[in-house]
């Protein structure tokens, strides 16, 4: 959720139910004889107001899985549950009477104060990394694509590469992933023989001889660079060493730069496509990284929120019982 | 290239040489040296009760004549949405179980908007009723005629496109076809009137009934009128890219399209518009045949005394304060009584007829008058009110779209003479085809208000402007949840989505593989069946008899089109079989907005009207203008069209100053300009109109607004309190010139016609 000037109004309603509530546990806490306790009529009041609003917080899952209800769209939601959220751990402490408490109590609290923190730390993500995603990384594909992209990437390097060293001796095990919404049915019977012809001459020819012919020394040194530095980056999982050469497009750029330095310029249009493939294998590796911290937080928020609601009614039962 | 690869198939089968095929009673008339010429082109085949002749979804390019015996055509796939979702719930939950849905924000899927179709066409002279999608076909007539004639467009395609098969074809009795390759059908059948005559006379004969009544606006005509037209319908041939009809022109005939498909495309200022493709089982033609429809428009002698009402052969009530909710009232004018006339439209003409109530005279060409006709344009006064007729700009007797052949086109053409006596002899007939004209002509404004006046050609790589309703994603928001995914998942039936959040980037937005429902659908240009359409809202629709066959999906340039397995439910205690159809993105039009919208979380997914929303980027793209100095072109009287050049525009504020514009010189934000649109701007406090003036309390709620017509600007005032004033004259209506100044509430407004129109 981006944090801005359409929010203002949110802003309002809550800093003015924070100021009501404050006003009113202020008159409570000046007057109660006792001081301030979650088990009187005020403190009462306060825990049940707090534990509505985290109820309907936990609804937000809920009215996801119906788009189309017309209880509000789902951005409303989002934006109540951001702002009520911050407003319930004040009307809960509201209900502690600032105690921390123990035993259960003080469970409940680190709980929900997890929660909190854990969700303004995913507002704040929200608002810094889409952003960053767009600028580094123009090549994004969808998450759950990426070790598909991955593999064709590699064979497309594979690929390139023999046009320079011929047979680069590889064994082609990877399965065909299907292409999410499906796969595209061709019924033309020309088409496909015609496609697998061509392919089938293409592979051939590629692996028996060298198509750019930069002499067998040339050959010999993108061969051993390609498999050893290369070929080892295009992984799920680089190895330590590529990784590091490739960490960055500077670095990147300048292992290339190298290269062509010391390769005949035949190899240049090839030396460019496995750079531009290698930057796109970069890519795809920040936005891993990028994606694991935009949704990480919320492997935090979300099952502790579950077992917050579940030890809060724990917590009811047992406090309003004895 | 590929028409030949076609045209050396091997058939197979016996072959037949041209002594066996002039024995042929239907080919007696073709001489026998002609077959000769194309030796192998026709092959003789028999098959056994049972033998399948042809599935559907194969692919194919030749035609079969039956030569003796009977087959069955017949559609496999089940026709039914693919259902994956649970049933519903006992009638004793059923109350719970509303509520439960109207929570879920689930649509009512009745049969309710649904095309009302109740025949499948199929490449043979027969169509499937809906309901059993299987017919018989018997001797002397001809199966796979679009597919073979398709195959003869191929000349520059370097490999060969063949289409599918739309029925599958099985052998009822003991069968003998002739199977024969399209140069047979074109340049040899064809080309022997005796034959395309005894083709004809077998569909006027046999077919042209159950075509007629495969339409479901004409399943009521009654079979002695159908007798009548089977003699006087002309059969038309049409070849590729031919035009059949063209915009503007005087309408004189209905078509029914018998086989190919048909364009139908409209010219506004910045190009064609392509509203559909016709198929076997639709029509056109009608607009320009049906009624003029009436407006009429009552005007005072002062500044916003003025009311509008539709006229249909219904009286419309006019008076001071006529009762009843079809009435229009002149509340301005005393000599007005409350109920003083009526109006009803009669053919081409409009009757006025005083009712008793009514005191004083109407006065008609200067002299009273109880009752009288009166054509569009023509007006009379009463009181001090003056009454004009005007006509609708879209039944105007002429044609309002351009229709273009895209294949061999076999039409039937019907006379305007026998379409206007079958819209009287059959009132059910005119009320149908008068709402199904009613639901174009909304098209057609929903279109004109979509279309900006700029031409735009090709300013996007990415051809975003062929989009009509585009979804975006703007990156800077979208925390990649796939909330929109997962909301179109569960939107439709099949839990298949239609969206795939993946594709080119423009700016910070990111258009996804979602249909964009574009101006120039190419996959409605091949489906064999005529399930992918588009609907009267402009959305492309795939409806459920879709066989499978992937062409829609390979024709669509943006791969928004996918065929997928699904599961189909089939009658109770039969499995579920998994079955190829196409899917596409129908913009939810069973919900109020798109789902993948609604769902989002962070409001990052939009969906907007490309050319509106990229206004900005517009500016520096190639636009064709007049080639005239400023000052000239500032004329309203200059004529455009003579010298066009194209220029490149940089930035928008080069660009804007060509559209037309009102300049602000009072009122809020003096030197802006604001943009008018086409074909109507309108001004005032309230929220509905485009340009709002919400703190000005001189002016009205609906003030005034500025309609384009012919390329003609005119300003017409909404009967407002305090008056629209154009320089410094208060009007009621007007046309605008360049320079003109306007003033109402506390605004005052130049008009400038700007170059580009």
């Amino acid at each position: 959720m981006i944090i801005g000037r359409d929010q203002l109004q949110w802003v309002y309603a809550t800093t003015a139910i924070a100021l009501a509530s404050t006003a009113a546990y202020l008159a409570y806490a000046v007057l109660s004889a006792n001081g301030p306790r979650g088990g009187s009529a005020m403190g009462l009041v306060f825990g049940f107001a707090g534990t509505g609003v985290i109820v309907f917080e936990c609804l937000l899952s809920l009215r996801k899985k119906y788009p189309a209800s017309p209880i509000g769209r789902v951005s409303l939601w989002l934006r109540a549950h951001v702002w009520l959220g911050m407003l319930s751990f004040l009307l809960i402490l509201f209900h502690s009477g600032f105690h921390w408490g123990r035993g259960l109590a003080s469970l409940l609290m680190w709980i929900f104060a997890t929660i909190t923190v854990s969700g303004i730390v995913g507002v704040a993500l929200q608002n810094y990394i889409p952003t960053r995603m767009m600028e580094l990384v123009r090549r994004e594909t969808i998450f759950a694509q990426i070790p598909h992209n991955i593999i064709e990437l590699r064979k497309e390097a594979d690929e390139r590469t023999e046009f320079v060293t011929a047979d680069l001796g590889l064994e082609v095990a990877d399965a065909e992933f299907q292409r999410a919404g499906g796969v595209k049915q061709y019924f033309d019977p020309s088409q496909k023989a015609g496609a697998a012809e061509k392919i089938a001459v293409f592979v051939e020819q590629r692996k028996n001889t060298r198509q750019i012919d930069v002499g067998q020394e040339a050959a010999a040194i993108l061969r051993s660079h390609y498999l050893q530095e290369i070929r080892p980056f295009l992984f799920a999982k680089p190895q330590p060493l590529s990784g590091k050469l490739f960490q960055t497009e500077q670095t990147l750029q300048a292992y290339f730069n190298f290269l062509r330095t010391i390769l005949p310029v035949a190899s240049h249009s090839v030396l460019n496509d496995l750079e531009s493939i290698c930057e796109e294998r970069r890519q795809l590796g920040v936005q891993v990284r990028l994606h694991h911290l935009l949704h990480g937080w919320l492997y935090l928020h979300v099952p502790l929120s579950m077992a917050f609601l579940v030890l809060t009614l724990v917590h009811a039962v047992v406090s309003l019982r004895y | 290239m590929a028409k030949d690869v076609i045209l050396a198939a091997n058939l197979g089968g016996t072959p037949i040489d041209g002594e066996e095929l002039s024995a042929i009673p239907d080919f007696s008339s073709i001489r026998k040296e002609i077959w000769g010429k194309f030796p192998g082109a026709i092959a003789k085949k028999t098959y056994k009760p049972g033998e399948m002749i042809m599935r559907e979804g194969e692919s194919g390019s030749t035609a079969f004549y039956v030569l003796s015996g009977t087959v069955d055509i017949y559609i496999n796939s089940p026709i039914a949405s693919a259902k994956s979702k649970q049933a519903k719930s006992k009638s004793l939950f059923k109350g719970f179980t509303k509520i439960t849905s109207y929570l879920k924000g689930e649509p009512d899927r009745t049969e309710k908007g649904r095309m009302q179709r109740t025949h499948i066409p199929v490449d043979a002279s027969v169509d499937l009723p809906m309901d059993n999608p299987i017919a018989t076909i018997g001797p002397g007539e001809l199966i796979g005629e679009l597919a073979a004639l398709a195959a003869l467009k191929q000349d520059r395609l370097k490999r060969p496109k063949f289409y599918p098969r739309s029925a599958t074809v099985r052998a009822q009795t003991d069968v003998v076809m002739l199977e024969m390759l399209p140069n047979i059908l074109n340049n040899v059948l064809y080309n022997a009137p005796a034959f395309k005559d005894k083709l004809n006379k077998n569909y006027r004969t046999r077919a042209l009934d159950a075509h007629f009544r495969s339409v479901p606006v004409f399943c009521n005509v009654s079979q002695e009128f159908l007798d009548k037209l089977r003699d006087r319908v002309e059969l038309v041939d049409v070849v590729p890219g031919q035009v059949i009809c063209k915009q503007g022109d005087v309408a004189d005939a209905f078509y029914l399209v018998r086989l190919g498909f048909v364009k139908v495309a409209q010219e506004f200022p910045g190009g064609e518009f392509v509203l559909t493709y016709l198929s076997r089982g639709s029509y056109f033609g009608e607009m320009g045949l049906l009624p003029p429809a009436f407006r009429v428009r009552a005007r005072g002698n002062q500044p916003g005394q003025i009311a509008e009402g539709a006229l249909s052969a219904e009286p419309l009530i006019c008076g001071r304060a006529p009762e009843g909710d079809r009435g229009l009232a002149a509340n301005w004018d005393d000599y007005i009584s409350r109920d003083h006339f009526q109006m009803a439209a009669e053919g081409t003409q409009v009757r006025v007829t005083r009712l008793p109530s009514g005191k004083n005279p109407i006065l008609f060409r200067m002299k009273p008058a109880d009752s009288f006709l009166l054509p569009a344009g023509e007006s009379f006064v009463v009181g001090n009110t003056t009454f004009e007729i005007l006509e609708d700009p879209f039944l105007t007797g002429k044609r309002t779209a351009t229709c273009t052949s895209m294949d061999f086109v076999q039409l039937v053409k019907i006379k305007a003479e026998d379409f206007a006596l079958m819209l009287s002899e059959f009132p059910e007939v005119n009320a149908s085809i008068t709402e199904v004209a009613r639901a174009r002509r909304q098209m057609d404004m929903q279109l004109l208000n979509r279309v900006q006046t700029v031409s735009l050609n090709d300013f996007l790589k990415q051809e975003l402007m062929q989009g009509q309703n585009l979804l975006l994603i703007d990156l800077t928001k979208c925390t990649r949840c796939d909330e929109c995914v997962k909301a179109c998942v569960s939107t439709h039936t099949d839990d298949v989505t239609r969206l795939i959040r993946d594709g080119l980037r423009f700016d910070k937005y990111l258009a996804p593989t979602s249909c964009r429902a574009c101006m120039d659908p190419l996959c409605m240009t091949r489906c064999p069946v005529g399930s992918i359409r588009r609907k009267e809202s402009l959305d492309i629709v795939i409806e459920d008899w879709c066989i499978g066959c992937g062409n829609c999906a390979i024709d669509c340039p943006y791969g928004n089109i996918n065929v997928v397995e699904l599961l189909i439910n089939g009658e109770k205690g039969q499995h579920a079989e998994a079955k190829p159809k196409a899917v596409v993105c129908d913009l939810c039009t069973e919900y109020d907005e798109p789902n993948c919208v609604r769902a989002c979380p962070h409001d990052a997914a939009i969906r907007v009207e490309p050319k509106s929303f990229f206004a900005k980027e517009l500016a520096g793209l190639q636009l064709a203008v007049p080639n005239l100095p400023h000052h000239d072109a500032a004329s309203a009287n200059v004529d455009y069209s003579s010298n066009m050049e194209t220029r490149i525009y940089s930035n928008a504020s080069d660009l804007l100053p060509l559209l037309p514009q009102l300049k602000m010189l009072e009122g809020p934000r003096p030197g802006s300009t604001l943009q008018l649109r086409i074909p109507a701007t309108t001004f005032g406090r309230g929220a509905e109109n485009d340009y709002r003036f919400a703190d000005d309390t001189q002016m009205s709620r609906n003030q005034c607004r500025i309609v384009m017509e012919n390329k003609r600007f005119i300003l017409t005032d909404n009967s407002s309190t305090n008056g629209t004033l154009v320089n410094g004259n208060v009007v009621t209506e007007i046309e605008l010139r360049s320079g003109d100044v306007i003033e109402f509430g506390e605004i005052m407004l130049e008009f400038q016609s700007g170059q580009i129109l």
